[in-house]
């Protein structure tokens, strides 16, 4: 019965109306291969669901059976026929067409004609008793008429389906010639589709028409079966709904039966193949709920029902069948488009599937194991078909085709069970099924149940002895149970991979789950850790460990230890276990003492071992490993004594070495510590990092919960080596504040105030800004930096530099000095050489030493806003000492323009002024300008050398001048029209006559025409010209005199003198502004004049 | 009936596990475990519902052939489970509530005791004592 368990084809494929086409000869008929092709072959899924099938003419059909008359005598053997399915989909067709080759105009019409009747009838007979319909295709060469115009057609079409008996429907005209002749198949194809439909619907009512005949006592298996075929008719009819209806109704009469243990296999088989059409037909109606409710509550019916108690195991392998068909139905559902939720999708029943499978593989090793030798010899050649030979669906061979109302012969049962059972052998179900399972749990978002589901496979995979697949999947389950503490999982599966590994022979994985299940934290009573602690001894002394209980195979493990141990060279590792993924019997902590060391500071280490194994353990060695392998020897324990362990003992390790110097500035850092177990064979107990407590003490609560564990250490696992700090002071001496763009010396006394002597000195001096410069000797070019070397300093004593800044602009600025040296010194018995730094930085301020101011004026100091053309002029420099000290100044230089004529002096005035705080001086430069328009013009500049007065030497060394220069201002020029000079004593006397001369000079290439005016005023009476008209011809001169008589004393204003343009209109003569004129005379004509009162005495 | 009930703490790891019968005690805590699953995702589920106030009582996680597993959470993310029987229908859903609302306010007891770090293993007598007679009564109810 087991092949009944799986679906059979025809039920599964979805079922097509079955179209049989006659009378085509593909083999010779060129013409009637492409008809066929032209059926088959193009893309269906577009088309009427159809199925093709090409018969002979001769082909015999199935033939019907007579139909019952009554049934009131007749009890039916089963419930499905074997064969009914198959037949319907394969051999009787709905529609069956003839293709006969004829055309209306052939002259051999009468005998053709005659001949198709006859071929029809033929055919007829063949399918007497079913409900296939017939149609007959003529295949004609003539392109087809429109049946209106061609009465010659109509009519033998007519005579035609008289001589046939057919419907005129059911002919048709091919025009096989015709390049259409895809449409016309197309069209032909939904004809034929129409016929089948209602070809199905009479054979459907045709069953139906039984019901009344029936009664319920006899022919309950009637009931079902008619529902059945008129469900299927309907599914070949495409009528879906209507065929869940009657599967379903078939069902419900299925559960109507009186069940016995004689029947119940073939109830619960037929029971689920209807079942299996109800659910995929809800699925395809999109009912989900309606067919999980319909399989749970298929499953409430039956799960109980396990007829013969030796048929255990066939009951569970027909419920794992059921989960695992409806789980498929359910994903491919879903693949189409239903969605699933976490709580209901196929994994569930996959999962299912799967428990049903271990009982039926438990059901099937329990049953077996409690037959007779003798009925497992009696029974090995079998003594009956198989089933798939029998009439119905789920009869048992050794009874084929009985009444099921016919008591049993239980011996026949008994012995046909047992027989199944003996050739029973299972197949890999189980691992599937939870493979669906486990992937159905992935998708849903179930990563626990799927941890379960895996869990299972493992013990799956244990059972079936495959140890190393079991292994494989153990691995990573072990860490997801560890790491949320679900202690309890993780005992049993240490266990089951600790019988994995004893049954396959691997020592290494033996000891790691050995050790974990030693831990504290593992289920297991005090007595069976020591057992298991003294395998794993023994295991470093190459002794088997004794098999865990109740497992076959044993001499075979023996053998592969045996061969393992052979392998294994003494002093040969067998593992190393991590113990920080794992809650191993050993807690380690190891700690730098402090964050931080300096570089002579001794690093200490302190290592915490803590060990809860149950019994006394002696370790081979300790080791800590750090990021530097150097210090590995002065990191590790030898001594057995110190490595002895009694159970829940705490001890404690210092380890201490000097840093080496590769190590100053960089991190220490703890990678390992390893514990070395065995002298024979060896293992290692590796905790990475610096604490194994990840799942040690943090749960107090198992095994001892008074025990102190390490949990209040804190560990810190790396440590810093710091560099020295440097013992060196750095004296800087100079006169702050600095002067812009002078060259100011500091001067540096490094003293070393270490113990030991220092060496390979250097001092950098750096400055922050850009523009600064800074040198080692007194020039005021330099870089950003020096660098100042010294081999050697003694203890206490000094070392002593000048450098020498500039800087650029006035500002804080910044000095940094960076003092590097080496120094040895002795730390833990050895000679170190440590290099140590020392940095100082400088605040400099740094002002404007001298302030400039430059103008020009007329040669009486008459400041002036334009330089005159060819009239002499000075410029007057006005130096300010703006700094704290008195300036020495060197010499002041003049740059003019060349323009300028300057009539230069041997020696600047300032050479050699010494300028204190807040005073000014002034140089003087004479010049001219030559000639020149009105415009402006860059006069030049003036640069100034001068340094600190009270500095002229430091040290030995001579400090330059420095030199600051200025632009000296923009000025106009201006060419003058006039030229007036006026000869004038210096002063005058009260009553006594002076000479004036006023002397007009035309400068320029016109002719100038005046109107002078002298007037008179209070302080002077004057003889001359008082009012006069005067002409200048270029480059000449008009000399006015008058001879000037005060009256008053004291600083008097002079007669006003006023000049005029005329006012003829001489085209000539070049006007000139008055505005200019008035000028000129301000300008070179003085206005005022001492004069002095007359002496007392009279006399000069 | 009730047959296991089990606290899981915040962080998943578990509490406390009773079983009426102590040998399928293993079998429970597999059960449990994946019941962890369902949980995280109920309480997605209302979280993104967005409303402040949280049903604390989750009802159905799932039910398989054997067992219906409910569920219920504390604002602290302690999440109780109570097993049930799959053939036993009777407990109803308001009943299911009372038995999670003891047990809250045993566990609310039990955090208020000074002795008990939360997140640690409970071992109090007196709350396993409670927990042990709910299971008794809610399986002799049915």
């Amino acid at each position: 019965m087991s092949s009944d368990l799986e679906l059979p084809e025809e039920l599964v494929d979805r079922p097509l109306a079955l179209v049989g086409l006659t009378g085509l000869n593909v083999e010779t008929n060129q013409t009637h291969l492409l008809i066929w092709n032209s059926f088959t072959s193009s893309n269906r899924s577009e088309r009427p669901p159809l199925h093709f099938v090409l018969f002979g003419v001769n082909h015999a059909f199935p033939l019907a059976k007579p139909d019952r008359t009554s049934y009131e005598w007749y009890i039916p053997k089963g419930i499905l026929k074997r064969k009914w399915m198959s037949k319907h989909l394969k051999q009787i067709p709905g529609v069956l067409v003839l293709f006969y080759d004829l055309e209306w105009d052939d002259p051999a019409w009468k005998a053709k004609h005659a001949e198709c009747a006859h071929l029809i009838q033929t055919t007829r007979m063949k399918l007497m008793g079913r409900g296939s319909k017939l149609c007959l295709v003529l295949l004609q060469n003539s392109p087809p008429l429109p049946s209106s115009e061609d009465i010659l057609a109509a009519d033998r079409a007519a005579a035609l389906c008289q001589v046939c008996e057919l419907p005129p429907k059911s002919l048709f005209v091919l025009p096989c010639r015709s390049d259409h002749l895809q449409g016309y198949t197309l069209r032909l194809e939904s004809a034929f589709y129409e016929l089948c439909q209602s070809s199905y619907h009479l054979s459907s009512r045709a069953v139906r028409s039984h019901r009344d005949q029936l009664n319920r006592t006899n022919h309950g298996y009637l009931f079902v079966r008619h529902q059945f075929k008129i469900g299927f008719y309907h599914e070949l009819k495409q009528d879906v709904a209507m065929a869940h209806k009657h599967y379903s109704q078939s069902y419900a009469h299925l559960l109507e039966l009186r069940i016995t243990d004689a029947n119940v296999t073939e109830v619960k088989i037929v029971a689920g193949y209807i079942g299996y059409k109800v659910w995929r037909l809800s699925f395809l109606l999109n009912l989900p709920r309606e067919a999980i409710a319909h399989f749970r509550s298929h499953m409430d019916f039956f799960r109980l029902r396990i007829g013969n108690p030796l048929s255990k195991f066939e009951h569970h392998a027909w419920l794992a069948a059921q989960f695992s068909t409806f789980g498929s139905l359910f994903d491919d559902a879903i693949e189409l488009g239903l969605p699933a939720i976490q709580t209901q999708h196929p994994g569930f029943f996959y999962q299912q599937s799967a428990q049903q499978s271990i009982l039926r593989k438990k059901a099937c090793y329990q049953d077996y194991d409690a037959l007779d030798e003798t009925v497992i010899n009696f029974l090995t050649p079998l003594s009956f078909g198989e089933s798939s030979q029998l009439e119905f669906f789920g009869q048992r061979p050794w009874r084929p085709s009985r009444l099921s109302l016919e008591p049993a012969d239980m011996k026949a049962e008994n012995d046909g069970i047992a027989a199944m059972l003996i050739r029973e052998r299972h197949q890999g179900m189980i691992v599937a099924a939870l493979t669906n399972a486990v992937n159905q749990f992935k998708n849903h978002r179930s990563p626990r149940m799927k941890q379960y589901l895996l869990v299972q496979m493992a013990e799956e995979y244990c059972r079936s002895e495959n140890f190393a697949e079991a292994l494989t999947l153990l691995e990573p389950l072990l860490w997801d149970y560890r790491k949320d503490f679900w202690w309890m999982p993780l005992t049993s599966l240490l266990q089951l991979g600790l019988r994995c590994a004893f049954l396959s022979g691997r020592p290494a994985e033996y000891f790691t789950y050995a050790v974990e299940l030693c831990s504290r934290v593992t289920m297991k009573s005090q007595e069976e850790k020591a057992q298991l602690f003294d395998n794993l001894i023994g295991i470093l002394q190459k002794r088997i460990p004794p098999p865990p209980p109740d497992s076959t195979a044993v001499s075979l493990a023996t053998q592969l230890w045996a061969d393992q141990f052979a392998s294994l060279t003494s002093g040969a590792c067998v593992t190393t276990i991590v113990t920080n993924t794992i809650s191993s019997f050993v807690e380690v902590k190891a700690t730098f003492t402090q964050k931080q060391f300096a570089a002579e500071d001794v690093v200490e280490l302190e290592v915490h071992v803590s060990y809860t194994g149950p019994k006394t353990i002696q370790f081979t060695s300790l080791h800590v490993a750090l990021n530097n392998t150097a210090y590995l020897p002065f990191c590790q324990v030898k001594d057995p004594e110190e490595l002895e362990f009694e159970p829940h003992q705490i001890r404690h390790y210092e380890f201490e070495f000097a840093a080496q110097s590769q190590d100053i500035g960089a991190e220490l850092q703890i990678v390992s510590v390893s514990l070395e177990m065995g002298h024979d064979l060896v293992a290692y107990l590796r905790c990475e990092g610096s604490s194994s407590e990840e799942f040690g003490s943090s749960r107090s609560e198992f095994p001892s919960a008074t025990e102190k564990g390490l949990s209040g250490l804190f560990v810190l696992n790396t440590a810093e080596i710091l560099p020295r700090t440097a013992n060196v002071e750095l004296l800087i001496r100079h006169d702050a504040p600095a002067l812009r763009g002078e060259c100011y010396p500091l001067h540096l006394e490094l003293v070393n105030r270490e113990k030991e002597d220092i060496s390979n000195v250097t001092v950098t001096v750096t400055t922050s800004s850009t523009d600064g410069r800074v040198h080692d000797q007194p020039k005021i070019d330099g870089n950003l930096s020096v660098q100042l070397k010294s081999e050697e300093i003694a203890t206490g004593q000094t070392c002593q530099w000048n450098v020498f800044t500039q800087m650029e602009q006035p500002g804080k600025h910044y000095v940094t000095f960076q003092v590097n040296y080496e120094i040895t010194s002795e730390v833990c018995n050895s000679k170190c050489t440590y290099k140590s730094q020392y940095v100082k930085t400088l605040e400099l301020e740094t002002v404007q030493p001298v302030e400039c101011e430059a103008q020009f004026q007329t040669i009486q100091f008459q400041p002036l806003r334009q330089i005159p053309v060819g009239e002499p002029c000075v410029a007057v420099m006005t130096v300010t000492n703006l700094s704290p000290f008195p300036l020495l100044l060197e010499q002041g230089v003049w740059k003019f323009d060349p323009l300028l004529t300057n009539q230069p002096m041997p020696n600047s005035q300032l050479s050699g002024l010494t300028l204190q705080k807040g005073e000014k001086a002034n140089d003087v430069a004479v010049l001219s300008l030559s000639n020149g328009d009105n415009r402006h013009i860059r006069t030049g500049s003036y640069s100034l050398k001068w340094k600190r007065a009270n500095q002229s030497k430091v040290e030995g060394y001579k400090i330059p001048y420095s030199a600051s220069s200025f632009d000296l201002p923009e000025m106009e020029t201006w060419s003058i029209p006039l030229r007036i000079q006026v000869k004038l004593p210096a002063h005058g006397y009260v009553r006594e006559s002076m000479n004036m001369a006023i002397i007009i000079h035309n400068p320029g290439t016109s002719y100038v025409e005046l109107d002078v005016y002298m007037s008179s005023n209070d302080a002077f009476m004057f003889a001359g010209n008082k009012q006069i008209k005067i002409q200048i011809y270029p480059e000449d001169e008009y000399e006015l005199k008058y001879n000037l008589y005060p009256l008053l004393s004291g600083f008097v204003a002079l007669p006003p003198l006023q000049l005029k343009t005329t006012t003829s209109a001489i085209d000539q003569v070049a006007e000139m502004d008055q505005t200019v004129l008035d000028e000129l005379v301000s300008r070179y004509v003085p206005t005022h004049i001492y004069v002095l009162p007359q002496a007392k005495n009279g006399n000069k | 009936m009730a047959v296991c009930i089990g606290f899981i703490g915040k962080e998943n790891s578990p509490l406390f596990l009773r079983c009426i019968n102590p040998s399928q005690e293993l079998q429970f805590h597999y059960i449990m475990h994946t019941c962890i699953d369902f949980v995280e995702e109920k309480i997605i589920q209302s979280n993104k519902s967005g409303s402040d106030v949280r049903e604390l009582y989750l009802g159905l996680l799932y039910s398989s052939e054997e067992v219906k597993a409910y569920g219920f959470v504390t604002n602290t993310k302690v999440k109780i489970v109570i097993i049930i029987d799959s053939t036993n229908s009777l407990l109803r859903d308001n009943e299911i509530r009372a038995i999670f609302r003891k047990l809250h306010n045993a566990y609310t007891e039990l955090v208020c005791n000074p002795f008990y770090t939360p997140g640690d293993p409970i071992t109090a007598k007196s709350f396993s004592i409670l927990v042990d007679e709910l299971l008794a009564s809610s399986s002799s109810s049915s």
